[in-house]
């Protein structure tokens, strides 16, 4: 407790220091955009889910399950880990995108369905010392795995996943077009119970 | 006061985007596992915009401007159910707490400091496990904002001979020797406390720093966070995330004190 | 009255009596048919004046925007040139109009001719993007890999390259800027319906080569 109150006289210390600073903000991200980008970034959510279970399926031939990988790995910053932790194992455990999904393949499932509880969350987005704006989306899926031999794999968790957002501008037919760059940072894997 | 059947159909209406329900093929999925999720509080975020009534009961985001934004009304009835109910925290003391939140209008934001973040941490000290407590805030930059450590504790190291004996010293006469016999404290790693001043205690963040330095440390994992708050004057309380089935979950305050003194750096989320 | 006539007079006669009688028979040798011509002619050449003046005035507003279309504004030049007034300013102004008119009846025709190729355009534009909404549901409801992948390529047959870019406008501000998603190409698009099996439904634009094959695709989302 001592110790506690110790370090909040440091943050306060801290606090106060950075508070004198006024912030620039970059740019301004009204409710509309904000609804805007949210539901871009869900969709990039949903396309890897997607992906997921065209991997995880045995019917999808090898070339393909590459090419979707490819795709997949896209989707994210290229540093962006996976980290999941199980009920019985507090520790976070560690993969990088493409082994996830290399994980995914050697699993060998005939059927693979990722089910979406029609429930998340999207949190604000807060500007990062480097400009780009940070959130995260929280949503909750149903995994099943299933051999043609009726072994059956299934589990439920909170996937709370990073996205980033800026805004960009290339040069597209000779005319300069600003866009919002939206893509997927570190993602939390947390497993509930069923 | 703080029943849960009364108010849960706030937090159980249908979710923002409800049309990313077609997302993924949902036959499996079972509607009251939907509703429990609903209920629980998601994200810090989540749990800051309902303790300041920021998001209606069906998730939409309130602005300002909104009508019910911040309203009293909305926040007398959301406040409670962010209390985790398993924890045993007294209902007078959550009714108080709620009172002050909403009469002196309190609200809780990521900037407003006062905001501690401990992670339990498990790092390998020279091949063996260990497991420390970070202590993180949040720091506001010139751009944006971000975490930082701001404190270490439970290093197992630190904790080793903390205890004067009074058996060993350096003589009150060791500057007439040149204090030759300095040999003896750092030969005596046990009893290290017996040669340095009495209120001395080490700094974990400084060890930890350097033993990274010198890669005596190697960074494993992340076991588990939970959260300090103290910028409702005149309280403290802990938050924890409880993924559990049920509707009083995530992230839900674990404890709940009330401070002789409200602390003064609190007032600046006003 | 009477009295005050004379009155007049007496002081007239009694000074300039001999004045007076020059002027009178002045009047009387010069007789009284005479006069009323001139009166007549004066009248004439007035309103002469005056519809030569009003055409002046009225062809000085066809220069002007008067509400008049400009079908309206040379059929008013007609009116006024076939009134023949053989009146050197009126010839003048006439000339100046016709001039201004023939300009204004060109730019016309320009604005229509171009209206009528940008409707060209959106009809074929529209025309193209039918095409590309049937390729894209194909390729979506594909019931096998291959069969989705013989659709790309088919569809692929409807642009200039597989490096098109496709633009997807993701919200427009009221001011009527445009906020886009990441660029991508056809090529990839393609890939993307084929992966996650829906597309978007909605042009906002689309550019065709000379060669009638799609240049530039803008779609809109939902």
């Amino acid at each position: 407790m001592n110790m506690s109150r110790l370090l909040f006289s440091i943050v306060l210390f801290l606090g106060l220091g950075g508070a004198l600073f006024s912030q620039e903000k970059t740019l301004e991200i009204t409710p509309e955009r904000k609804r805007a980008i949210d539901s871009l970034a869900l969709e990039k959510v949903r396309d890897l889910s997607r992906y997921i279970t065209l991997v995880g399926n045995k019917s999808t031939p090898f070339s393909e399950a590459q090419r979707v990988i490819d795709r997949a790995v896209e989707l994210f910053s290229d540093d962006a880990q996976i980290g999941v932790s199980s009920l019985n194992r507090r520790e976070i455990r560690y993969f990088t995108v493409r082994r996830y999904f290399d994980h995914l393949m050697a699993l060998n499932y005939d059927q693979v369905t990722v089910e979406w509880y029609n429930i998340q969350y999207v949190s604000d987005l807060e500007l990062q010392p480097d400009g780009r704006y940070v959130g995260v989306i929280t949503i909750f899926q149903k995994f099943t795995g299933k051999t043609n031999e009726g072994l059956k794999y299934e589990d439920t968790t909170k996937k709370d996943i990073t996205i980033y957002v800026e805004k960009k501008q290339t040069q597209i037919g000779g005319r300069l077009v600003d866009y919002w760059d939206v893509w997927l940072g570190d993602v939390r894997v947390a497993h509930t119970s069923k | 006061m703080m029943n849960w059947g009364r108010f849960l159909p706030l937090f159980l209406l249908p979710g923002l985007l409800s049309s990313y329900g077609l997302m993924g093929q949902n036959f499996g999925i079972d509607p009251n596992r939907e509703i429990q999720l609903q209920a629980s509080t998601k994200q810090i975020n989540q749990f800051f915009r309902r303790f300041n009534a920021e998001e209606a009961p069906d998730g939409q985001r309130w602005y300002e401007g909104h009508v019910d934004f911040r309203s009293p009304y909305f926040r007398r009835k959301y406040i409670p159910l962010l209390i985790d109910k398993q924890a045993g925290i007294p209902d007078s003391l959550t009714s108080a707490f709620v009172a002050e939140s909403v009469e002196n209008n309190q609200y809780l934001s990521l900037h407003a400091g006062n905001f501690l973040a401990e992670v339990q941490v498990v790092f390998t000290w020279e091949g063996k496990l260990d497991t420390v407590q970070l202590m993180l805030s949040v720091q506001e930059e010139k751009i944006g904002s971000k975490w930082v450590i701001v404190g270490v504790q439970g290093i197992s190291q630190l904790t080793v001979g903390h205890k004067d004996t009074g058996q060993v010293f350096l003589h009150p006469m060791s500057h007439e020797i040149e204090f030759m016999n300095l040999f003896r404290a750092f030969q005596d790693a046990e009893n290290l406390h017996s040669y340095v001043k009495e209120d001395f205690s080490p700094d974990g963040l400084s060890v930890l720093w350097y033993e990274i330095q010198r890669k005596r440390v190697v960074f494993k994992s992340v076991l588990g966070v939970r959260f300090h708050c103290r910028q409702i004057p005149g309280w403290y309380f802990v938050l924890q995330q409880k993924l559990r089935p049920e509707l009083n979950s995530g992230w839900l305050i674990t404890k709940l004190e009330r401070t002789r003194t409200p602390h003064p750096q609190s007032r600046r989320n006003e | 009255m009477k009295y005050r006539m004379v009155h007049f007079i007496s002081p007239f006669f009694r000074y300039k009596t001999l004045a007076v009688c020059l002027l009178l028979s002045a009047a009387i040798l010069g007789s009284p048919g005479c006069s009323g011509r001139k009166k007549a002619e004066k009248a004439a050449q007035e309103q002469r004046e005056q519809v030569v003046q009003e055409a002046i005035e009225k062809l000085k507003a066809l220069m002007t925007n008067n509400g008049m279309t400009v079908a309206e504004k040379r059929a008013e030049w007609n009116r006024i040139k076939d009134l023949n007034l053989n009146h050197p300013e009126v010839d003048q102004w006439l000339a100046k109009v016709d001039e201004y008119l023939k300009q204004e009846e060109q730019r016309m025709a320009e604005e229509k001719a171009e209206a009528d190729r940008r409707a060209a355009i959106k009809e074929r534009s529209a025309k193209a993007f039918q095409q590309v909404l049937t390729h894209f549901e194909r390729i979506a409801n594909a019931p096998t890999i291959e069969a989705a992948n013989t659709h790309i390529q088919e569809a692929l047959t409807l642009f200039a390259s597989a490096q098109v870019p496709v633009l997807i406008v993701i919200s427009t501000s009221p001011s009527g800027s445009k906020d886009y998603d990441r660029p991508t190409t056809i090529r990839k698009y393609l890939d993307y319906i084929k992966d996650q099996r829906r597309y978007e439904r909605q042009a906002e634009q689309l550019k065709l080569d000379e060669q009638g094959k799609i240049k530039e695709l803008e779609l809109l989302k939902q």
